[in-house]
């Protein structure tokens, strides 16, 4: 039996970092399939010393919909903030419909330890 | 790649043929929008050198069929019928593709307006944060060609 390899580089899924993400929507608004959804509120955080408090974006909700994803790269690409890599995990099945639409707590278990 | 007249199109691919090009790649079209061009790969499969010809058509859009020479040229025929509009001049099967019907636009023209593009709401139209939402401007998805959105006040920005 031959052992079937995937390569550490190949590019089976995209991983997000929560924790990277700003919530700008460029990903989402270049995505040519529209397979990527975000949803986020705004909060504002009074820093010590700072005269008026700061407005940071807070992601509620991110999905990619792999039934739909082409594997283009484009939202790896655009993300100013490296918040999306390529995964080498073998991307999974679904017995449904919308089965393959993944949201933040599986995107972060693909998004590789030491980014792209 | 080759460019060669359409006139040309079926003798310039039979000698492809004889000259060991034994492996059809495939014929795909793009809209030029004054005019469509149809681009067709072959492969030779003793040194996998790969040959790339094209052709553009005139305004009839008409092009005639390779699938006597390669076979499996027949499916891309049907998709550039569908697709591009084109008309595919002695292709034995004109059977949509894809399309339920051969009803509408030809899918992949530019002046085409692509109704699930318009009808389903895009994920992009909205800013982040959920009270920036108000003073938004309108922003156009990538794929949606001006003057398709018509919103309330007639304007498409
Ligand atoms: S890889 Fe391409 S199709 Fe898939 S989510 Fe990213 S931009 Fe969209
Ligand atoms: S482009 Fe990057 S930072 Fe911006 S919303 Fe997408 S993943 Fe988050």
């Amino acid at each position: 039996m031959t052992e079937r390899v995937i390569p550490p580089n190949a590019h089976s899924l995209i991983g997000l970092n929560p924790e990277a993400c700003t919530s700008c929507m460029i990903c989402v608004r270049e995505c040519p399939v529209w397979c990527i959804d975000l949803a986020s509120h705004t909060h504002e955080v009074t820093e010590e010393g700072a005269r008026r408090p700061k407005v940071v974006h807070v992601l509620d909700e991110f999905t990619i919909d792999f039934g739909a994803c082409m594997y283009c790269g484009i939202c790896v690409d655009v993300c100013p903030f490296d918040a999306l890599a390529w995964s080498s995990e073998i991307d999974p099945s679904a017995h449904a419909a919308g089965g393959l639409v993944h949201g933040i707590d599986q995107l972060v278990k693909w998004f590789p330890a030491s980014g792209s | 790649m080759r460019r060669v007249p359409v006139s040309d199109w079926v003798t310039e691919l039979a000698a492809c043929q004889a000259a060991g090009f034994d492996c059809f790649g495939m014929i795909a079209g793009v809209d030029r929008v004054e005019s469509i061009e149809v681009i067709a790969s072959v492969v030779r499969s003793s040194d996998a050198s790969c040959e790339l010809m094209s052709t553009t058509l005139d305004a009839d859009r008409t092009v005639a069929s390779i699938a006597h020479v390669y076979t499996g040229a027949a499916w891309y025929e049907r998709e550039l019928a569908e697709m591009f509009g084109v008309l595919v001049a002695g292709a034995g099967d004109d059977r949509p593709l894809l399309r339920r019907t051969d009803e509408g636009a030809p899918t992949l023209l530019k002046s085409t307006i692509l109704g699930a593009r318009v009808l389903t709401p895009w994920p992009g139209d909205a800013d982040a944060g959920d009270d920036a939402k108000a003073n938004r401007r309108r922003q156009r998805a990538v794929g949606v060609a001006e003057g398709w959105l018509v919103d309330e006040s007639g304007s498409d920005d």
